[in-house]
């Protein structure tokens, strides 16, 4: 009886889940096997010109660049997060940094971007200061990087990395470390040993949760990239082939390419994690 | 308890929406690029005629067109570039004006009503507004300069220098330099200027960018910005560093933008769409919009009433090689190619 009514609990939320996420990723990989028209649109012939296209040493490059910039802003994130996050954890005063961390984000995402710009902008805040101090005697071009694209992806990952860390570090039992380092260990060493293996689960949560966005970054390569060596994203190269080609089964194409390498790659986890619990239980039978 | 604070948000809810629709009043929908009205036009023809003008912008030909096709948005009037008229013609999505509505159409000046070559006739489209890109320099910090594309050749102004990030502006720019069309459609000379682009200018550039480069210019960030002079100059309106501001057309030529006013096949009020792109075409509100922008006029009578300088005379564009910007149709394909390796290159 109870169970009956569960399916029709849930299912307003499985209709909205169908109609507004499945059948719109159909739509696009039905559209990435069709031909282009230069007009913008689609003619409803099929072709692979798509996935020839995306087969290609330009793609690679553009590839290449963006994985390059997601492992670092991913690394960077995750850095300033993890003592963060430890530290939110432990402290008297867990409200007061939590709204610290979620205040910056009531304010516009773009306004957050160009409050960037005018921190690293030639004339900006920081040359003003590494001038006042001597430091520099021309104003350094901070902007239009690689390295700034990293430092604002990072920056704006931030709490997305540190909420999940937050979460699992503040269940776990603080007195495996004590007995720890009773055992003999450094302080690092216990946290390396005890604290990080204890708390992967919302590792690889926060590394999913970050990584992922910047993968599909458009607007902060955009705005702090200014389109030199090594900041142009695929995100980018995409909204150029939609608007500026009018070129429809090429973006599709690239989507439905992700989306299969992502499905391969979560499938290949959970067969991987359910053998190894398979294991673990014929071990300890 | 619950049950009665449902039913309050549901009566404030129904009590707010029956507002906007509530008084019988004529409304026409203007779908027009970000900051290419002054809103004072807007407000005027309302205490004119009485018709609410419902503004809605966009900030490309590529959005605008996107967002229609994707779907009836109830839009009267659009103001798009040459290039899309023509390509918003072929696709049926505008219907042919009434002449006899549009008295004041005959202010134009018909020399270059003959430039138009995407719609002959103005059998769908009547010109709103014609601008150009060219190179607007700092005179504070740059005194002695070439009118030509091969300032940005200059390693003396390197990362002080912008370029937009447009393709078919920067390629055609770089066309132009070599000698081509800047409505080229033939692969070899696309790749000629993207291969230039790529050795001789981007080395120098801070970035490309066609949002930020007026603000950029205007705070001293950078002395050299390709692009529109009108948005340079709304950034420096008002302040001392205005007068270092000029504005120059590469001798070798670059592309003129003609935007279009147009009513969309399926516009809900085509009467009222009518009444008001006779409206703009007025002499005096022509003026007025036209000396809010820098642009120059389109219509001879309506030069007298002008009360700003102009960077750019339409005889000047001519005298420095500018072409009308095309639909290249498939060609547009070579134009991405180009533009990705030149954004993917050192």
């Amino acid at each position: 009886m109870r169970k009956n009514l569960g399916f029709r609990y849930t299912l307003l939320a499985m209709i909205v889940t169908t109609t507004l996420t499945i059948i719109p990723l159909l739509i696009v990989i039905f559209y990435s096997f069709l031909t282009k028209n230069s007009s913008g649109g689609v003619i409803y012939q099929f072709s692979l010109d798509a996935y020839r296209t995306i087969f290609s040493k330009e793609y690679a490059l553009v590839l290449k660049d963006t994985l390059i910039i997601t492992f670092w802003a991913t690394s960077m994130t995750m850095l300033v997060a993890l003592p963060c996050a430890y530290y939110m954890a432990l402290s008297r005063h867990k409200d007061i940094l939590m709204m610290i961390i979620i205040v910056p984000f009531w304010t516009n995402f773009l306004v957050r971007i160009f409050a960037w710009k005018a921190i690293l902008e030639a004339n900006g805040f920081l040359n003003l200061i590494l001038l006042k101090l001597g430091i520099i005697d021309t104003p350094f071009m901070f902007l239009y990087n690689r390295t700034a694209v990293i430092v604002v992806l990072a920056y704006t990952s931030l709490p997305f990395a540190i909420l999940p860390l937050y979460n699992a570090i503040e269940k776990f039992d603080f007195s495996l470390l004590e007995a720890a380092r009773d055992l003999g260990s450094g302080h690092m060493r216990s946290l390396a040993k005890i604290l990080i293996p204890n708390i992967r689960g919302g590792i690889v949560a926060s590394m999913v949760f970050v990584a992922i966005p910047i993968f599909g970054q458009y607007i902060v390569p955009q705005l702090i990239g200014g389109g030199n060596a090594g900041t142009f994203m695929l995100g980018q190269q995409i909204a150029n082939v939609f608007f500026n080609e009018r070129n429809w089964p090429v973006p599709s194409a690239i989507t439905t390419l992700l989306m299969f390498v992502t499905l391969i790659g979560f499938f290949a986890v959970r067969i991987r994690t359910s053998q190894k619990n398979r294991d673990y239980l014929a071990k300890n039978k | 308890m619950k049950k009665r604070v449902l039913i309050g948000l549901i009566a404030t809810l129904g009590a707010l929406s029956s507002c906007g629709a509530g008084k019988d009043r004529q409304v026409v929908n203007l779908f027009n690029w970000t900051y290419f009205i002054p809103d004072q036009v807007l407000y005027d023809f309302r205490d004119e005629t009485g018709i609410h003008v419902q503004l809605d912008t966009y900030d490309g030909n590529d959005t605008m067109y996107a967002k229609l096709l994707s779907g009836n948005a109830n839009y009267d009037v659009v103001v798009p570039s040459g290039d899309f008229v023509s390509l918003m013609i072929e696709q049926n999505m505008l219907q042919p004006l009434n002449k006899e509505l549009l008295p004041n159409f005959r202010h134009f000046d018909p020399m270059i009503l003959t430039y138009i070559t995407f719609d002959p006739g103005n059998i769908y489209s009547v010109p709103y507004a014609l601008g150009a890109t060219g190179i607007n320099i700092n005179t504070g910090k740059v005194s002695e300069f070439d009118a030509s594309w091969r300032i940005f050749e200059r390693e003396d102004l390197s990362r002080r220098m912008t370029l937009m990030n447009d393709t078919r502006d920067v390629i055609g720019g770089a066309l132009k330099y070599l000698g081509y069309s800047a409505n080229s459609t033939n692969p070899d000379e696309i790749n000629q200027a993207r291969d230039h682009i790529i050795r001789y200018w981007k080395p120098n550039i801070l970035k490309f960018d066609a949002e930020m480069f007026g603000k950029d210019f205007a705070t001293g960030n950078t002395w050299i910005a390709q692009g529109f002079p009108e948005v340079v100059m709304k950034e420096l309106e008002g302040s001392d560093a205005f007068k270092n501001h000029h504005f120059v057309l590469p001798r070798e030529g670059g592309l003129i933008y003609l935007d279009n006013m147009a009513i969309l096949a399926d516009a809900p009020h085509p009467d009222l769409a009518h009444q008001l792109i006779n409206y703009i075409l007025r002499l005096d509100v022509h003026a007025f919009i036209m000396d809010e922008f820098w642009y120059p006029t389109l219509m001879p009578e309506a030069e007298s009433l002008r009360r700003v300088a102009v960077p750019y005379s339409i005889e000047g564009l001519f005298a420095n090689n500018y072409e009308f910007r095309e639909n290249v149709g498939d060609a547009v394909t070579y134009y991405t190619q180009a533009w990705n390796v030149i954004m993917q290159s050192k």
